[in-house]
């Protein structure tokens, strides 16, 4: 049994911390010895996820883009050893990520798609005063240190119920990671067969461990620096709120069902968290707040979707056992999710306010180009996998009707229209679909653990200017 | 030639491999990158064709210390392969006439080349240089072409119609379904 | 870019054979035509349009082929989505197969785990100077898809020509009820 090195690992890798207020400064690094003495420093706050005896009020975790690395003049063996996708940044993904039209590169909020954006500092509080705290504490450090400089900054708050703008409860799934320590609930990991269900090998997510091929996931040498490190992506995404409402409003005048269960068939689990494939009929509180049962469920018996829709938004972003080959397509595909609402809420019924909120989306992953970009491209902005057509996830897709680079897109006009299939006797159709979800900004970034941020510290300064 | 080794369905997998003339192998690599894509690729005047590629093959790769004798082929190689809707002797000749100038324009790098003038020799020279499939896998080796645009285009109306239909009632809905449909 | 065309990703992929190789390759391609379970289960994996693998003997010329010091692998595919999916998924899936098709290649790692294959394929892997497709923008599973969506409203033209607008209705349901899996 695999024995995770806990106190040397970033603790929001290995757990939610359910602190529900968060703040993010982004730095950028000009003097690669002032910004390793600085490292050095705040090794010493960073959260690990050795267990705690007590919940903090506030902590803080840390991690670097590639070119943060870069600017930290690392050794050149050490950055090529570093992923693609990682060394191009999000924004030469763009494409992949279908980041186009209104969540192009070029319309995001500066530094983000720039090599300015070195370093994430993450602040996690358990009140907007403690929040603060930190965060003055933070500042006014990096304001002593020449070279080192803030250049954006993110607050994020948990709304009231724990949902997210849409109006969905969320953060029920998430994958048990053998050797955490942390228990497993019954859902959560790989399959098992049998209807079963082990916990997923932590290689999945932490470098430097045995992952699902029973391999150490490809790594940037030395081990120094990438044993129990993972990798980190930030998204800023946009929820335009009123239109989702409109749409599905709209959508629901001809749903026999009505419009509560049309917002469940969309998401696949109701607005509470009782997941459709559990409950397909009405929602159920006990069952939402139970955590023994609201993720505890496979589509084995629901093929078609008749229960939990085959495109429905938690259905696409883990198949389960509605892939063929028994979990082999679906297992090294897992995304550990930490992200945190932003924005003051919309009040019901409001035309849209021209304010910006949405949610800090965040993942973690021990393969960026494996897990997240590939849920995204193949699972959220894709059909085929599905057999269903050009379908996009409802509410992540950028309905646009066109794939990349196609002439004359589609086998149609330029306007095809973008649908949901909402299976039942009859089906029912949601759409024509606009875009609901845009990027404001993003990057990937690498999460060292303790002692990696302990070889960053010491190694900074060495590689050719 | 065994046909039958390259056909699934009424599809056919042509795969040919001609030598490159010497020297010939940069312009040819030009010239390929040169030709227009999509809709205006010289191969979407070939009738029949679902997929097909033309790729340049400088040289065999080593694999290094467990191969013992390293190889070297005498001349780079253009490799052409083909989806398209069987059999192969029509295809050959519309390969012919539709790639018409740009047939001589790529194949001209290559040795042996008679040119498109006679297109029995043209399909001479593909089939001298044609490679037998151990194994063609087409997902839907029944369709041709046609079948599958026009199925495609289908099948896109339905769902912009059953889009629009969830509104309609009962005598809009056949009307207009006899407008689209044209039932 | 290179190897991709609307949806369509193009693959092209070259490896000397061992010796003893192309005897095997025979038998595993044999049982690949003859066994139906290769091809189920790559129809399963939704992805692939076309593959096709063919063993080079002699690469052909003007004097009766040119014998290198190996037989040669060809492997070539069309399929949607990202090329390391596909190469996971081949690793997943069908490994014994890979194995026993590449086995027979020098170099070869195994097909799991499954970086050192993909860094196998990568290091044997030829651009497609030049990349077609009649339906660029068509994923495999649309297509066939459409091939079953066609022939259920042909069905549906039939009645609407024939029933009252009520009873229209019920059966445009029930048409939509019926390939609702496939829109």
């Amino acid at each position: 049994m695999i024995r995770l090195d806990l106190p040397r690992i970033q603790g929001f890798v290995v757990r939610g911390y359910r602190l529900p207020f968060a703040g993010y400064l982004f730095l950028n690094i000009e003097d690669a010895a002032a910004a390793a003495a600085w490292i050095a420093e705040i090794t010493e706050d960073v959260l690990t996820a050795a267990p705690w005896s007590r919940k903090p009020d506030s902590g803080v975790n840390i991690a670097f883009s590639y070119a943060g690395l870069c600017a930290l003049e690392l050794p050149d063996a050490g950055l090529a050893g570093f992923p693609e996708e990682f060394r191009q940044g999000m924004a030469a993904r763009a494409k992949l990520l279908g980041d186009d039209g209104d969540s192009a590169p070029e319309h995001w909020e500066a530094p983000f798609g720039t090599p300015v954006v070195h370093v994430l500092v993450m602040i996690s509080a358990m009140s907007p005063e403690a929040l603060e705290a930190h965060d003055r504490q933070l500042r006014a450090r990096i304001e002593q240190i020449q070279g080192l400089n803030i250049v954006y900054d993110q607050v994020g708050s948990a709304l009231a119920g724990g949902a997210e703008h849409f109006g969905y409860a969320d953060g029920f799934a998430q994958p048990s990671i053998e050797g955490s320590g942390v228990p497993s609930l019954p859902g959560q990991g790989a399959i098992a067969g049998g209807g079963r269900w082990r916990p997923i090998r932590p290689g999945e997510f932490i470098l430097g461990y045995p992952d699902e091929e029973g391999v150490l996931p490809p790594a940037p040498p030395p081990a120094e620096l990438s044993t129990n490190g993972s990798y980190l992506v930030y998204r800023k995404l946009h929820q335009d709120t009123a239109t989702f409402r409109k749409q599905l409003a709209q959508a629901a005048e001809t749903y026999p069902g009505g419009e509560e269960l049309l917002a469940a068939k969309i998401v696949g689990r109701w607005r509470d968290g009782t997941p459709l494939a559990v409950s397909p009929e009405r929602p159920d509180p006990a069952i939402a707040a139970d955590e023994q049962r609201n993720n505890a469920f496979s589509y084995g018996e629901d093929p078609d979707g008749m229960a939990c829709p085959v495109g429905a938004h938690v259905r696409r972003a883990n198949p389960r056992d509605s892939m063929p080959f028994e979990g082999k397509l679906v297992n090294r595909h897992r995304l550990i999710r930490r992200g945190i609402p932003y924005g003051e809420e919309l009040p019901p019924g409001a035309e849209d306010d021209g304010r910006d909120r949405g949610v800090i989306f965040m993942c973690l992953q021990a393969s960026i180009a494996r897990q997240f970009e590939f849920v995204q491209s193949e699972w959220f902005n894709a059909g085929n996998s599905f057999g269903l057509g050009a379908d996009q996830d409802l509410m992540l897709g950028p309905q646009d009707g066109s794939p990349p680079d196609a002439p004359g897109a589609g086998n149609g006009s330029a306007e095809d229209k973008m649908k949901m299939t909402v299976p039942g006797r009859p089906p029912f159709f949601v759409g024509p679909l606009s875009r609901v979800v845009s990027t404001r900004g993003g990057e990937y970034f690498f999460v060292p653990g303790i002692n990696g941020l302990g070889y960053l510290s010491a190694a900074a300064g060495g590689g050719v200017a | 030639m065994n046909h039958r080794r390259n056909t699934c369905g009424q599809a056919y997998a042509l795969s040919v491999l001609t030598p490159i003339r010497d020297g010939q192998e940069a312009p040819l690599v030009r010239c390929l990158n040169d030709l227009p894509e999509g809709t205006g690729s010289p191969l979407a005047s070939v009738a029949g064709t679902h997929i097909a590629r033309w790729v340049v093959i400088g040289d065999v790769v080593y694999e290094g210390a467990g191969q013992r004798r390293p190889d070297h082929l005498s001349a780079g190689r253009l490799l052409f392969t083909s989806n398209f809707d069987g059999p192969l002797e029509p295809y050959l000749q519309r390969l012919c006439t539709g790639l018409a100038e740009v047939a001589d324009r790529i194949w001209g790098h290559c040795s042996g080349y008679p040119g498109r003038a006679d297109p029995g020799a043209f399909a001479a020279y593909l089939r001298s240089h044609q490679l037998e499939c151990s194994l063609f896998f087409a997902a839907y080796g029944g369709r041709t072409v046609e079948q599958v645009e026009h199925s495609l285009t289908t099948r896109r109306d339905v769902i912009d119609f059953a889009l629009r239909a969830q509104r309609m009632g009962a005598a809009e809905l056949q009307s207009a379904f006899r407008e689209v449909f044209a039932a | 870019m290179p190897n991709i065309e609307g949806r369509a990703t193009a693959i092209t992929v070259l490896t000397p054979v061992k010796r003893g190789g192309p005897l095997l390759l025979w038998l595993v391609f044999w049982a690949g035509r003859n066994i139906t379970q290769t091809l189920e289960k790559l129809e399963k994996l939704s992805f692939i349009h076309f593959a096709r693998w063919a063993v080079i003997k002699r690469f052909p010329d003007e004097n009766g082929g040119e014998r290198l010091n190996h037989s040669y692998l060809i492997f070539e595919s069309n399929f949607n989505g990202a090329w390391e999916q596909y190469i996971d998924a081949f690793s997943e899936v069908v490994r014994l197969r890979m194995q026993a098709i590449w086995g027979t290649s020098y170099g070869f790692p195994g097909p799991l785990p499954v970086e050192p294959f993909k860094a196998y394929i990568r290091h044997n892997e030829f651009v497609a100077n030049h990349y077609y497709s009649a339906y660029a923008g068509a994923t495999t599973t649309e297509i066939i898809s459409a091939a079953r969506v066609e022939p259920a409203l042909e069905e549906l033209k039939a009645r609407a020509a024939t029933m009252d607008a009520a009873s229209f209705k019920v059966a445009f349901g029930e048409f939509l009820t019926k390939v609702q899996r496939d829109l």
